[in-house]
């Protein structure tokens, strides 16, 4: 199972939370690729607010 | 720096060994550095990982769960001080389309010279040690990255329990199917540890078109329960015969592996563990005023394979949970979310309103 991330090229691995690049040539992504293919859906992003610059 | 002479570079053309350079192009060979288990035995899984449970570079192929084990273990022949065990902990009768076995894969880089799917494709020869708790005819092979062209080899166990060299020389070029020459997959080199009959073929001394993997009529070790199959000292070089092991220096070694898997804990940690040693520590402090954070960097200590999978944790072993130090550590805050990772290092933000400095351990993976 995987779940995308708000607005950047990485998703989650959630079995042991480990972010992988949209990167075709990491052996992670590829396989993420497959399991699209099979016909799976990954979970949607956590919809993220962005800071307001005065905060930095 | 010796010069080559004539002769000796003809002779490199023509396959043979050549003295000079990247000698084994296997990395990790006597198998010494094992960053993520530091010798733990864990169960072969194919799932999790990609199969990498033991020492690096190395990894578990297997059709089915928890049929055996691998382990670095300190046993190993004269020369050597490690090896790696495959142990069977049932015994399993392979069906037509399982597989075991250990094996690496060299990235194409690494063999590019070897010229494969031309006319001038090197010969190469294989040199192993092993010892097994079963005697009989074992079987291996070497095949291409686009795994559809297989050279078969067979050795014979004659001694239980008992380290035996193993040469496999004169493996000639396949000058029919290149295979990958970049950071992709160049070449495997597998050990069949019990392998069905569509994965097994006759060791004709030539390339065959599938995805061999073992020698037909071979003895399976996950047949046996509790039986054993440990190697070590392997090579993989270009040349018609097995020349003596490529000894490299530990840094030379490690910093090989770290292109494929590196981590902020010290090299005998395992990943999780909780300590404060090697833990990083963000160049800002987490946003108090919001949880919508500023970025972090990593650094990678050496260039990677590839944008490598990150997992984090905090001090005590949280996953994507960061620490941060103030006249005491506090744990188990905020919530780690990569933004990027290439081949130099990667970018994260915190997700909390501590206000410290952000403080986790990483693993980075490239592997093939």
């Amino acid at each position: 199972m995987y779940k995308l991330i708000q607005n950047v090229n990485m998703i989650i691995r959630l079995s042991d939370n480990t972010f992988i690049p949209v990167n075709l040539d990491n052996t992670d992504y590829k396989n993420y690729l497959k399991w699209l293919e099979e016909g799976n859906t990954p979970e949607p992003a956590d919809v993220v607010e962005p800071a307001t610059p005065s905060e930095k | 720096m010796p010069i080559q002479t004539a002769s000796q570079a003809i002779s490199n053309e023509s396959g043979g060994n050549s003295p000079f350079g990247f000698k084994n192009r296997i990395i990790n060979g006597a198998m010494v550095i094992d960053q993520r288990q530091a010798g733990s035995n864990v169960a072969a899984s194919s799932v999790s990982n990609n199969g990498y449970h033991t020492a690096d570079r190395w990894a578990a192929s297997t059709t089915q769960s928890s049929k055996f084990t691998l382990q670095q273990v300190t046993d190993a022949p004269a020369g050597f001080k490690n090896s790696i065990k495959l142990t069977s902990v049932s015994a399993y009768s392979p069906i037509s389309s399982d597989y075991f076995g250990l094996m690496q894969q060299i990235e194409g880089y690494n063999v590019a010279d070897l010229d494969y799917g031309l006319g001038t494709a090197k010969r190469t020869s294989l040199s192993f040690w092993v010892k097994s708790s079963l005697t009989g005819t074992f079987g291996g092979s070497i095949y291409n990255g686009t795994n559809n062209r297989s050279y078969i080899f067979s050795y014979t166990v004659s001694a239980t329990n008992t380290w035996q060299y193993v040469t496999v020389e004169n493996i000639i070029g396949d000058t029919t199917y290149g295979t990958n020459t970049t950071n992709g997959t160049g070449l495997y080199v597998y050990f069949s540890f019990g392998a069905g009959a569509n994965y097994v073929s006759t060791y004709s001394r030539s390339w065959i078109t599938a995805t061999g993997l073992g020698v037909t009529g071979q003895t399976n070790h996950v047949a046996t329960n509790g039986a054993t199959l440990q190697i070590t000292g392997v090579q993989f070089e270009k040349g018609t015969s097995a020349t003596s092991f490529d000894y490299r220096s530990y840094p030379t070694e490690l910093q090989m592996c770290q292109r494929y898997y590196q981590k902020s804990y010290d090299i005998g940690t395992v990943p999780a563990t909780s300590t404060d040693v090697g833990i990083t520590v963000g160049a800002n402090a987490s946003n108090p005023a919001s949880s919508n954070q500023w970025p972090d960097p990593i650094r990678f200590i050496v260039p990677m394979r590839t944008g490598p999978s990150i997992s984090t944790w905090d001090r005590v072993g949280n996953a994507s949970k960061f620490s941060y130090y103030n006249a005491g550590w506090t744990d188990n805050n905020g919530t780690i979310t990569m933004i990027s990772a290439g081949q130099n290092g990667a970018i994260y933000t915190q997700g909390a309103t501590s206000g410290y400095n952000t403080c986790i351990h990483f693993a980075a993976n490239a592997e093939l």
